[in-house]
């Protein structure tokens, strides 16, 4: 019995090969998914975009006389003149609102957040009793971590010749950097794997349908294999 | 004669077809799932803290769970939405689902659906849990939403009117929330809440992120960030800690394959610099 | 509209000024009409951001159905997108009874096309990652050596293994995050909050007009 629930695993399990195939060498399954995501992709942005601006905008309007969001419909609708050559200056008028604001907001947050508990947080109190392989606020950490940010920091400044005692505390920074830069990496690794092993759940759960394609998979990437193999022979 | 002959070896082993590489971590990610290994889950700190933090909810509380990653991301941050979801209806919290990412925001119903048996049809839904939907902009939304909240989500995810359901009438301002989650794989994340939202109400902030985000928002916690789940790991970790609520984790098998994919990239790592230091030490001579 | 050329120039110069402006002035200033206004300006910008991705939308149409018309190689592929695309929207918008994303067949195609395609397409990069780890990462310098080290102890750290072959791999990785992570990236994020402050002044001033696009 065909039923949506078994059609629909079988459709994400096919494209998933679909894009998987793409290992083997680049062609023209991997270039139609790809150009349905990006369909989707944008299709799904502008869905949930026009649900925002009918709920908040034009639902108050139109029932509730909300005459107010007129202006910023009126505003959003400059966007598209962004095609025009005659009138693109019209088009900058919305970006600028967005942008003035997003740049405004982002300011005045940044300096409490990103600057100054920062600097805060480097010397903040201690706690002998902290555990030491986990927590900042033990004496030796903190110690470490204060040397450690300073280093760093120095590490940027290249506006004088790095000689001296700057040039101790910029290897400081560098070492500091390429320790933190190590584990970011770590865990790059850590993240990327986590999606192919999202990806081969799905497709290998006992207990879904998906996996009957994989062997379809192979037999169909076998032939093509084998068929590019002769056609190579032959010349 | 020897040398040359582990140069040429090794020289072989760089030039090895990409497609064998493919076909090697394809195997080694695939087969713990099919017969896992059992390896025990360690715990992390951050994890305990997030744990602890969440445990400290006391039934009423208003927790925002924000949505902040895309399809992409799911696979790691999937699992940590189903298990904060858990945690916080075990606690009797009154949980206000949202996000800032379009692509996300159908996960918060998905997630509901999983967790409580079902979304908008579930006897509770307005009392007990919201799903609130996108709401743009990113940060100048998160400035919006902490300002007028019945403002910025007129109507919810269902296109009921907010102003209706009941657990939304005593919230209106980012004062009312008790907690902020979010589950972020980007921007908007963890320094735009932190910024508009922690730093401005003062509120109980926690975040789970993809594993790639966890070194640069690692500096947050603990002044501004309570916990943090980190990647899959993080949130395995936390369905250990939430056995004792009756939570079945699915991720034992996939930290297996997380193992072997980690224990075969230093492999890989190893053995190409392996390579590397002798062709060096071959040419020097 | 005909407007001088200096003004078209200068308008959104001082509309980004006077938005930043108010933005920053509702984060120091606490009077109750002003932040009230604060509070419904930053609705109506959500409501007018939420127009861009018009952009998108009309620029895939062109670019694909410019692709089709001339018969490119690949074409089809292209009609592939612009179905995708069409489909889904006229899905979510008109054929979904004012549920839009919350539409039981618009999530049934979420669920089983959009999210495996997303997912899957990321998931690639695991493949990449394990082939440069193979053929890139050399320990050419010292700081190269201390970098890869740092990498698989914490590797080793976060996943079971680790612990399970020596148990202070799980201690050694939370220190590494803990202390020098936490002191790297802590100077990495006070130099970017130095620099995002000067772009945002440049920006605000109008010294910096990227964004406006070719010709400000």
């Amino acid at each position: 019995m065909i039923t949506p629930e078994i059609v629909g695993p079988l459709i994400a399990a096919a494209f998933t090969l679909m894009v998987y195939s793409f290992f083997y060498r680049e062609n023209k399954a991997y270039r139609f998914a790809e150009h349905v995501f990006i369909g989707l992709a944008v299709a799904h942005g502008t869905v949930i975009s026009s649900k925002y601006v009918w709920d908040v905008a034009l639902s108050p309007l139109i029932t509730k006389g909300e005459a107010f969001w007129i202006l910023p419909i009126l505003v959003g609708l400059l966007f598209p003149f962004f095609f025009s050559k005659k009138y693109f200056w019209v088009y900058r008028i919305p970006i600028s609102i967005v942008v003035g604001t997003g740049v405004g907001i982002g300011m005045a947050g940044l300096i409490r957040s990103q600057f100054i508990d920062q600097i805060v947080q480097t010397i903040a109190p201690v706690s002998p009793k902290a555990d030491i392989w986990s927590s900042g606020s033990h004496p030796i950490n903190a110690l470490l971590i204060a040397i450690g940010t300073l280093g760093t920091l120095l590490f940027f400044i290249f506006t004088r010749e790095q000689k001296g005692l700057l040039l101790y505390a910029s290897h400081i920074g560098r070492w500091t950097m390429m320790i933190a830069f190590g584990a970011a990496f770590g865990f790059t690794v850590m993240a990327r794997m986590s999606l192919l092993i999202g990806r081969m759940q799905f497709l290998l759960d006992p207990s879904g349908i998906a996996w009957y394609l994989i062997p379809v998979a192979i037999v169909v990437l076998a032939v093509v294999a084998f068929a590019e193999r002769s056609k190579g022979a032959k010349k | 004669m020897t040398e040359e002959n582990e140069m040429s070896f090794f020289d072989k082993l760089e030039k090895v077809d990409p497609r064998l590489i493919y076909i090697l971590v394809f195997l080694i990610v695939s087969l713990p799932l099919i017969r896992p290994l059992g390896l025990p889950i360690s715990m992390s700190p951050m994890t305990i803290a997030f744990y602890d933090a969440v445990e400290k909810v006391m039934p009423g509380d208003v927790v925002i769970v924000s949505i902040d990653y895309s399809a992409a991301s799911s696979p790691e941050q999937y699992p940590q939405t189903k298990a904060v979801m858990h945690h916080l209806a075990t606690k009797g919290a009154k949980i206000i689902g949202l996000g800032f990412w379009a692509d996300g925001t159908p996960f918060i119903d998905s997630a509901f659906k999983d967790v409580l048996g079902k979304s908008k049809d579930h006897p509770k839904y307005g009392t007990d849990f919201v799903n609130l939907g996108w709401i743009p902009n990113g940060e100048v939304g998160m400035k919006a939403l902490g300002g007028d909240v019945q403002g910025t989500c007129p109507k919810d995810y269902y296109g009921t009117s907010t102003g209706t359901l009941p657990m939304m009438k005593e919230v209106k301002t980012g004062r009312d929330f008790k907690m902020v989650i979010t589950l972020s794989s980007g921007t908007p994340g963890v320094p735009e809440w932190i910024r508009q939202i922690q730093a401005q109400y003062g509120v109980t902030f926690l975040y789970g992120v993809t594993a790639v985000s966890a070194p640069g928002v690692r500096i947050y916690f603990p002044a501004q960030a309570a916990g943090g789940l980190e990647g899959l790991a993080g949130a395995a970790e936390y369905e250990v800690l939430l056995i004792k609520y009756g939570y079945k984790g699915t991720l034992a098998p996939p930290m297996d394959s997380q193992s072997l994919s980690h224990l075969l990239v230093i492999i890989f790592i190893v053995l190409g610099n392996v390579g590397y230091v002798l062709k060096k030490h071959g040419k020097a001579k | 509209m005909k407007l001088s050329a200096t003004i078209r120039r200068s308008l959104p110069l001082v509309i980004t000024f006077i938005a930043g402006l108010l933005a920053i002035g509702d984060y120091y200033l606490k009077v109750k009409v002003f932040n009230d206004f604060i509070t419904q300006w930053m609705k109506f910008v959500n409501v007018a951001a939420a127009f861009a991705v018009i952009i998108g939308y009309v620029t895939l149409t062109r670019i694909h159905t410019r692709r089709l018309n001339q018969r490119r190689e690949g074409w089809y592929n292209s009609v592939a997108l612009l179905i995708g695309m069409y489909a889904f929207f006229l899905l979510g918008v008109v054929f979904s009874e004012g549920k839009f994303t919350a539409h039981p067949a618009y999530t049934y195609w979420f669920n089983n096309l959009y999210v495996p395609l997303d997912a899957t397409i990321f998931s690639m990069l695991a493949f990449y990652i394990a082939s440069a780890a193979y053929r890139a990462f050399r320990m050419r310098t010292t700081e190269a050596t201390i970098l890869l080290v740092s990498a698989v102890l914490v590797m080793l750290g976060r996943a079971p293994v680790g612990p399970a072959i020596w148990p202070a791999f799980g201690p050694i990785t939370s220190w590494i995050m803990a202390v020098p992570n936490s002191a790297g990236m802590r100077g990495i994020t006070i130099g970017i909050a130095l620099g995002v402050m000067s772009m945002g002044l440049r920006v605000l001033l109008g010294r910096e007009r990227g964004y406006l696009g070719p010709g400000a």
